[in-house]
């Protein structure tokens, strides 16, 4: 359970809108049942168990256990766990394990029993992500029954108006999760189908297309505007540039004006639409 | 800018330094940007701290040791940084190039790229700092960053370059140094064995939760593990090295 | 002289009908409750008495005519009272138990200035234009209403048509309590003197001077209200009280419609109860049915409405975000904006009523007399547990074109019933506050995946050279994992000393001439000649001849295998393949013929204290197909 604002609520698979101040606060109640760890473990009836959390955060790269607990009983018990982490030594994805493991070295008493201290007898292990994984392209799968996207959509490219702010808080291609054909393309992007090929290729067509549209559509993409590295301005332009290298923006507005469907047309050709990949 | 800085002098690099810069961001969402009085009163502490080893003229390979670690303090007690900022290469290529352009340059003459933006932050000449005295930091000890000089530099790239495995965790660094400290090597070659023992506490991290541990439990695991060690290595030794 | 009831005739130059006047309202959208709620408040809150130390005091009060009181309020309320037909009250007075819908307000001017609507002395109509007048224009400066349509609500409510007004005010004599009964019904036709008139179905209850109605004044009025058994005026204080004879409850108990009311007043009211600069003292609300207190909640400290005080209260403090309109150029209002992380609060009846469901994606409409005219529904957020809420509050400026736009009830801003250019405005509110509230999903890092656990790091990597001059994400880019090391399907063996596992993908990538292998089951311990190994059983699929290599390593991590053993550390090694009868082969490189559905077994010794992986390939043989 995470709890938030003296709340308790099932602990989500991410928590938006974290930040470092906010401290990461969870509980759960976990029922051992310390004899049947020995013996599944070969471990003799007095050996000493702990229960502990440790958590990792892949963007600060930290460690720790904030909560150890030995565990007194000889067959079943019930250990609340309640720890709180310092949002300030998070960041990225949150790796919490809930580990049961041998509190001191035992001589061993069967070859591929457990004898050095810390080995693992039983782990649990969840994620809880605070910021985004690094992705190149910002994707999130979303539910679009819960937006206010139309529920049949395949995606939808989220892309804000201002083109200095910040590309990767600036855009956000959505995939609806109630898609199946969208869904499974990204689920298997990285050994996609011959079916998969081709709906990522036409989404990534229709992404370059609207990435290119909204920028030609914006009075303020120009030649000679100047914007900062990884601003949306920026990344704009090195698309543009990338799709039709030796065009100028106005030269490409009067296409995309005066024959849309044409200019649809070069874009699926600039990015080999259901080209190797 | 980078490739600027790398042809400069130091002292044209030291008129360069500014307090401000239009790319600077300080750090992520929720993170303080730091006053620019803040800032200078970092510059010269560093500075001042440079020039007690030489700075800005070259310095013996003895003093840049001993300058890192008397900055990796200053920089983690003075900075006010908490790991979620210090993670951010941005605020490191910010010292380096910005505010302390001349000193990144003293340390790493024509330094390669991520000594000083940061594209690796443990290898960042004022970023690695940070985060080495960070890992082994003891609040509650009278001198909280005595352990920084068990280990040389060299020493501990080794457990950087295993970060994510055994360098992610205080606990467990700390608990590496408590038991290099209390280690006698005899004649063995330091560099070997330090190598051998993370070696084997990877192997064991699979299935061993070394965070889970107290201090105490920890330290006589990883005393059994460095035994281990020192034994095989000594057993690996020429026979002729042996006798006598 | 006994007070009485006396119907309006429609005076030969004519009057507006009872029927046209209940129907000022319109067809309103929301319940009779809450619209009373919002009207009664609103009017107490403009006739707050200004410069005062106290509070405005707002109580609605469920509850019925006590045993001691039936008597004189049939006594005085039947007297002269319509017939059955004209008002329905005769009934509602017969029935042993009279309920009672009791409206006040205290720390206000109470209903002042004359009596009769053809005196013109002074400023203050207020009795005049609550009792006499309806469809009065407000004059309170920046008052809730724009036309006094409000009052209308107290008739509706009352299934007798009537109520009676209870108020204390300031005259030039000092203060002075007053007391009369008004219904509003249905024009008829009667008899006065055998002869058939026709009536506006307007009644007045009090005295009756010269053929019109006046309320009992000072003295009488007291010992009338103390013998119907009405709350007292304490002697220096001012204020009104609107008695709603026989509540229409809407099919809801007392006690349910209490509880209703009481939540109302919290989603409806709540801008009036906070205390800011302007207003040191908030308004001061309070429920009872039947004598008990029912608890209004308290906005600031109730989910979700303490969202809505925070982004309420970022307007108060000069923040929040200026809206305007370009062409034509106009100053709009303020928009205050506050999200938060948390599960979404259940529905209550009152929430329902205001349009907000379990989640709260909505903005609080309002002008600067700060009543809740609606919650705007702005796009819902991508996580069911984010949710936020918004204030905008329209300029001063813009209050006259934003009260046109509201229909009697004030409760929508519609631009179609405006004229150009003032329905863009409108219009162009609606625009900024998407713009805005698509700009807060934006920047609350939705890019951080929704729901779903799959893995997009693929899928985000082909899109890559779309973004190519952007960086991934800053923060975390040192310690990002490797390409590669994502854990596929390997399963550390369990606990103890030694282990298995295997590796599924492939780690060489020469796909072409890569044959299938088919895994039967996870790796298992076993033993060989006393010494235990891990055993891989598996089979080739593919009919032709192949060659099976076996890799076998020590894990060092998740996905990441030791490339040199530390000085002097046990290697896994290979021991044998075994076929089925017996067969067993120790050479490294197993050549053999797929495809017979043979199960081959792999044995390797792992080595003492790690995980060993497992990494079994085949190659079909050079030459064969």
């Amino acid at each position: 359970m995470l709890v938030v604002d003296e709340e308790q609520i099932p602990l989500p698979s991410h928590l938006p809108d974290w930040d470092y101040r906010t401290d990461i606060r969870l509980r759960r109640t976990v029922q051992v049942d310390v004899g049947a760890l020995r013996t599944g473990a070969g471990l003799p009836p007095d050996a000493p168990i702990a229960l502990a959390v440790v958590w990792t955060a892949t963007g600060s790269g930290l460690r720790s256990s904030p909560c150890r607990i030995p565990i007194k009983a000889a067959d079943t018990e019930s250990v609340h766990l309640d720890v709180r982490i310092a949002g300030a030594d998070l960041g990225g994805l949150l790796i919490l394990e809930t580990v049961a493991v041998l509190d001191d070295r035992m001589p061993a008493a069967a070859p591929i029993s457990p004898r050095r201290a810390g080995s693992v007898l039983w782990r649990e292990r969840c994620e809880l992500r605070l910021q985004g994984d690094a992705p190149q392209f910002p994707l999130a799968i979303v539910d679009f029954g819960r937006t206010s996207f139309p529920n049949d959509a395949g995606w939808h490219l989220q892309i804000s108006p201002n083109l200095s702010a910040a590309t990767m808080g600036a855009m956000l291609l959505l995939i609806n999760e109630r898609n199946q054909a969208a869904m499974s393309a990204f689920k298997n992007a990285a050994k996609p189908r011959a079916v998969d090929k081709a709906v990522l290729s036409t989404i990534y067509m229709d992404v370059a297309r609207t990435m290119v549209e909204h920028a030609l559509r914006s009075e303020e993409f120009s030649e000679t505007a100047d914007y900062e590295d990884e601003t949306l301005g920026a990344t704009l332009t090195a698309l543009v540039d990338q799709l039709f290298p030796g065009i100028s923006i106005g030269d490409l507005r009067l296409r995309m004006e005066n024959a849309p469907a044409h200019f649809a047309s070069e874009i699926q050709a600039a990015v080999k639409v259901f080209g190797d990949d | 800018m980078h490739e600027l800085y790398r042809t400069l002098e130091i002292a044209e690099l030291g008129r360069r330094a500014g307090m401000t810069h239009d790319s600077s961001i300080f750090a992520a969402v929720g993170g303080d940007r730091a006053g620019i009085d803040d800032l200078a009163a970092l510059r010269l502490a560093v500075v001042d701290l440079a020039t007690g080893y030489g700075f800005p003229a070259e310095s013996s390979r003895d003093a840049r040791r001993d300058f890192d670690l008397r900055v990796a303090e200053t920089l983690h007690s003075g900075m006010h940084m908490v790991p979620a900022e210090a993670a951010a290469g941005d605020v490191w290529a910010f010292l380096a190039l910005v505010l302390l352009p001349d000193v990144a340059y003293w340390r790493y003459p024509r330094p390669p790229g991520d000594r000083v933006l940061a594209t690796d932050i443990t290898r960042h000449v004022f970023g690695r700092l940070w985060w080495r005295a960070h890992l082994v930091y003891s609040g509650g000890e009278v001198n909280p960053y005595g352990a920084l000089g068990i280990l040389g530099e060299a020493a501990f790239d080794q457990i950087y370059a295993r970060r994510k495995a055994l360098g992610a965790s205080p606990h467990l660094v700390k608990a590496i140094l408590r038991t290099w400290a209390d280690l006698d090597l005899g004649d063995l070659d330091e560099r070997e064995v330090l190598r051998g023992f993370l070696q084997r506490l990877l192997r064991l991290s699979p299935f061993v939760v070394f965070d889970a541990l107290d201090a105490e439990t920890l330290d006589a695991e990883l005393r059994v593990v460095v035994l281990e060690t020192v034994d095989a290595v000594r057993a690996d030794r020429p026979a002729s090295g042996r006798i006598g | 002289m006994t007070p009485g009831w006396l119907s309006q005739t429609f005076p030969p130059d004519g009057a507006s009908a009872a029927e046209g006047i209940r129907n000022q309202l319109g067809r309103p959208e929301l319940d009779l409750l809450t619209i009373l709620v919002r009207e009664a408040a609103q009017n107490s809150w403009d006739a707050r008495v200004r410069g005062r130390r106290r509070p405005v005091a707002f109580r609605i009060e469920f509850g019925s005519v006590s045993a001691a009181h039936l008597g004189a309020w049939r006594e005085l309320l039947l007297q002269n009272a319509p017939l059955d037909h004209q008002l329905p009250l005769r009934g509602a007075l017969r029935r042993s138990d009279i309920r009672l819908l009791s409206v006040s307000d205290r720390g206000t001017t109470g209903l002042g200035g004359p009596t009769r609507a053809d005196v013109a002395q002074g400023a203050n109509h207020d009795f005049v234009s609550f009792v006499r007048n309806i469809g009065e224009p407000r004059d309170t400066e920046l008052g809730g209403g724009t036309y006094g349509f409000g009052k209308g609500i107290f008739y509706l409510v009352s299934k007798a048509g009537a109520v009676l007004l209870h108020t204390r005010c300031a005259t030039d004599e000092g203060l002075q309590t007053r007391l009369i009964g008004c219904a509003l019904w249905k024009s008829y036709v009667g008899q006065e003197d055998a002869e058939e008139r026709r009536y506006t179905g307007r009644h007045w209850w009090g005295e009756a001077i010269d053929g019109i109605v006046e309320p009992l004044i000072g003295d009488a009025a007291d010992q009338a209200a103390q013998r119907l058994g009405l709350q007292p005026f304490e002697a220096d204080e001012t204020g009104t009280t609107v008695v709603v004879i026989d509540p229409m409850l809407d099919d809801m108990e007392p006690t349910q419609a209490a509880e209703y009311v009481a939540e109302s007043i919290a989603w409806q009211l709540w801008p009036k109860t906070i205390a800011t600069e302007e207003r040191p003292q908030g308004m001061q609300f309070a429920v009872r049915c039947d004598g008990r207190e029912v608890p209004v909640p308290d906005p600031e400290t109730t989910r979700p409405l303490d969202l809505f005080v925070a982004a309420y209260r970022e307007l108060a403090a000069g923040e929040g975000k200026r809206l305007e309109c370009r062409s034509p150029r106009k100053y709009l209002g303020r928009l205050g904006l506050a999200k938060r992380v948390g599960l979404p609060v259940p529905a209550s009846m009152a929430s329902l009523t205001a349009g907000i469901e379990d989640l709260v994606h909505h903005v609080c409409l309002m002008r600067p007399a700060e009543l809740v005219v609606s919650y705007f529904r702005g796009p819902k957020p991508p996580s069911e547990l984010q949710s936020y809420a918004g204030v905008f509050r329209a300029d001063t400026g813009m209050d006259e074109i934003y009260a046109r736009a509201e229909p009697p009830t004030h409760d929508s801003w519609n631009p179609h019933s405006l004229q150009l250019p003032e329905s863009t405005f409108v219009r162009t509110t609606f625009r900024r506050i998407t713009e805005a509230l698509e700009g807060l999903l934006e920047l609350g890092g939705t890019a951080r995946g929704g729901g779903s656990t799959i893995s997009l790091g693929a899928a985000s990597g082909r899109f890559a050279s779309l973004v190519a001059g952007a960086d991934g994400l800053g923060g975390a880019s040192d310690f990002k994992p490797r390409p590669g090391a994502a854990s596929g399907g390997r399963a550390p063996g369990a606990g103890g000393g030694v282990g298995g596992s295997i590796d599924r993908g492939g780690r060489d990538g020469s796909r072409l001439n890569r044959g299938r292998i088919e895994y039967v089951g996870d790796p298992y311990l076993d033993s060989r000649d006393g010494a235990t190994v891990v055993v891989q059983d598996f089979r080739l699929p593919d009919v032709g001849d192949h060659e099976v290599h076996v890799d076998a390593g020590v894990l060092t991590g998740p996905g990441t295998r030791e490339t040199e053993p530390p000085i002097g550390a046990a290697v896994p090694t290979f021991v044998a393949w075994e076929g089925d009868q017996g067969r067993v082969v120790e050479d490294r490189v197993l050549r053999i013929t797929g495809g017979d559905g043979t199960t081959w077994r792999v044995i390797v010794r792992p080595a003492a204290d790690t995980v060993t992986e497992l990494d079994v390939t085949v190659r079909s043989a050079p030459g064969q197909s």
